[in-house]
């Protein structure tokens, strides 16, 4: 058996060379039946997201897949092959294996740990399994890609920390305020950036919406899409020393939120913390605040330096996720091969047996008439002569079997003791 | 073997010291999985801590406040009981990083001592003293916990002002929850320490007269107690919150350890 992989993905191939090898979404299911008609190919599953194309196929034989899946992309798929050499990987068995898990693990994505790429691997998984290409073991590789990618995802901290900037601004205020549940937001300037991070705020908790915008209509209009409430600006500062985080987003040209203006808020709030998100170029928000107790401001720079630690830390527990991936590539690869020696051990035990009493039948004539004791003599001799026979080719196989040469072993004892296919 | 007491307190040390381990790689190396380990080893060491104060009560027939070893092992016994309460109420695992080395050097300690001659004679020995003396360890045991959670609440707060996110970011829980572990432990603490005070002031009030108000050590413990009900006050009646309510935290836990240590015998005005 071997597991072939040719695909492209942002890291090798721009974009414009990925889009010609996308599935087109509705005949995603036809592509891959297609592909799995193939000569040599037994199972085939097809993943296809902006960001990468996976062509996975399962054969009996390595050369003739690879050929099968090259024919398939010119003349079903139309991509241009030849043009996308230079852009192509091919992966095999083992590094096959490893690179499934890689992927939908997130350790392959372009944003590491990124939760969406297992979602698409479910539905890649589902395509297939619904057009009737996977039915073997690529079934079960990717259901332990898909374990894989939970154990990863739950032991260690690959997708705790937030990488997108309004999703910063998210974890720095549970960073403050711990759960968001009943937080109060005011919103200052309905654009589109605190729009996001007014729903993601949202999302984790948050319970009352202000809005405070220059054309009251616009305000309005935002706290409606919230079920928030719209304010007129001369409420400001008492709505600042209620609230618990601001997000600023305004077209002003100088600071709509001054250090002068917050000391007195500083004091009347005793000490509660206030989280002021100034997502607006030019700033809103006096960077000097900052200084003032329990004031934290953080603009859309420091949002960006925050995203970037975090991607550090999500590299360095990606290490963590590679060791648990190549310790379930060996698990996977033992018992796939395990199961595809299977058969044949099961086969030499057989035709052993049949070998054996045949033989006893041809000399039960010459031996006469024997006591149940000898015949249990007998039954036992010949049983553990087999047993004894047997016992080393199927061992071999068995600890062969995660071995590259595991294939060629099964062949060679499948000759020795003329095992023909069934 | 001296005393069936320091042997359980032994096994305790060796416990906490298996927690401590566990909750170092849980919070350094940020394996959540691992503290459960931590926890494991931290209950049970509890568990054998309670044995080992309840033998050294049975071999004495005394309360386990007689020297400055059963003092300290009594001390860290009531602080892991406190973080074991936070813990459960709060679930931040980066508490026991700061807590455990004080507990297993409170505990190693306590461990060191055989039995020597205990401070109290037994005349003066009485549980109304036992009582005093207990409810002042529970107090600074919950008053300890105040103090780490008001410090980690400042390294915190620092980490959100420099808006570059390190090892301590990643690692410390939310402001707002450090600032209620300090809130619900200084309500605990503070309720502990009044009454302790209470029923010390009452009992010396009944043997010794007057003299011992003017005692400096006494006095010191009533000035921590002024710098804890300022705390209780500026958090309860003014609702003061954050950085300036954390600073109180360290203050009067500065104050609580020295009045742990110029305390540990018998007061001066008790002898004979």
């Amino acid at each position: 058996m071997s597991v072939l992989i040719l695909g492209l993905s942002h890291k090798t191939a721009p974009v414009e060379v990925r889009e010609r090898f996308a599935l087109p979404g509705d005949r995603a299911e036809a592509l891959v039946a297609l592909l799995a008609g193939r000569p040599g190919i037994e199972e085939a599953c097809i993943l296809s997201t902006c960001n990468r194309v996976e062509f996975m196929v399962r054969s009996d034989d390595a050369h003739d897949a690879e050929s099968s899946l090259l024919t398939f992309l010119n003349e079903d798929h139309h991509a241009p092959v030849l043009e996308a050499t230079p852009y192509l990987y091919r992966y095999a068995d083992r590094e096959a294996i490893r690179h499934i898990f890689r992927v939908a693990s997130s350790l392959d994505s372009m944003v590491v740990g990124e939760p969406q790429i297992l979602g698409q691997v479910k539905d890649a998984y589902q395509a297939a399994k619904q057009a009737g290409t996977i039915r073997g073991p690529l079934d079960q590789l990717l259901t332990a890609a898909f374990r894989v990618a939970r154990r990863v995802r739950n032991e260690t901290g690959i997708g705790q920390m937030a990488v997108s900037i309004s999703y910063v601004a998210v974890e720095l205020a549970r960073k403050i305020f711990g759960d968001l549940d009943g937080l109060q937001v005011l919103i200052i300037g309905a654009g589109k950036m605190s729009e996001a991070t007014a729903r993601h705020l949202q999302g984790a908790g948050a319970e009352r919406l202000y809005v405070v915008n220059r054309t009251f209509e616009r305000a309005q209009e935002m706290a409606t899409l919230f079920q928030g409430e719209a304010v007129s600006y001369d409420r400001l500062h008492e709505l600042l020393s209620k609230v618990d985080v601001v997000i600023s987003s305004t077209g002003a040209p100088g600071y709509v939120l001054t250090r002068e203006a917050l000391a007195p808020v500083a004091s009347a709030r005793r000490g509660r913390p206030l989280f002021l998100v100034d997502i607006a170029v030019p700033r809103d928000v006096d960077p000097d605040i900052n200084s003032l107790d329990e004031m934290f401001v953080y603009d859309i720079d420091d949002l960006q330096q925050v995203a970037e630690a975090n991607l550090k830390q999500r590299r360095k527990e990606a290490d963590l996720a590679e060791q648990i991936v190549d310790e379930e590539v060996d698990k996977v690869l033992h018992r796939i091969r395990g199961y595809m020696v299977k058969p044949t051990i099961v086969q030499l035990q057989q035709e052993l047996d049949a070998l054996r009493l045949a033989e006893i039948e041809r000399f039960r004539s010459k031996l006469g008439a024997l006591s149940p004791e000898q015949e249990q003599a007998i039954d036992g001799i010949t049983r553990g002569l087999v047993r004894k026979i047997a016992h080393t080719p199927i061992t071999e196989m068995k600890s062969m079997a995660g071995h590259p040469d595991g294939d060629r072993f099964v062949e060679i004892v499948k000759r020795i003791f003329n095992l023909r296919p069934r | 073997m001296d005393s069936w007491g320091v042997f359980w307190l032994r096994i305790a040390l060796a416990l906490y010291s298996v927690g401590l381990w566990h909750a170092l790689v849980t919070v350094v190396q940020q394996r959540p999985k691992t503290f459960l380990a931590a926890l494991t080893s931290i209950s049970v060491g509890l568990f054998f801590h309670a044995v080992s104060i309840g033998a050294e009560i049975w071999q004495t027939g005394a309360p386990p406040v007689g020297s400055l070893y059963e003092m300290a092992s009594l001390t860290a016994f009531l602080i892991t009981s406190v973080f074991l309460w936070v813990y459960w109420r709060f679930r931040y695992e980066s508490v026991a990083v700061f807590v455990f080395p004080i507990v297993f050097l409170l505990t190693l300690v306590g461990s060191l001592g055989a039995p020597l001659q205990p401070w109290l004679q037994h005349s003066v020995g009485s549980w109304w003293l036992w009582v005093h003396v207990a409810l002042f360890l529970l107090g600074f045991a919950a008053l300890f916990i105040t103090f780490i959670a008001g410090v980690m609440y400042l390294i915190q707060e620092r980490e959100l002002k420099s808006k570059k996110p390190r090892a301590f970011y990643y690692r410390l829980p939310p402001l707002r929850k450090l600032d209620q572990v300090q809130h619900q432990t200084l309500a605990v603490g503070f309720v502990a320490v009044t009454l302790g005070l209470v029923v010390a002031s009452v009992y010396a009030a009944s043997h010794w007269g007057r003299n011992w108000i003017v005692d400096p050590t006494i006095a010191l413990a009533f000035a921590t107690w002024a710098i804890y009900l300022a705390m209780m006050f500026s958090r309860l009646a003014a609702g003061w919150r954050g950085r300036k309510s954390a600073y109180f935290a360290i203050a009067g836990f500065c104050g609580a350890a020295l009045t742990w240590i110029v305390n540990r015998g018998a007061h001066g005005f008790m002898q004979p």
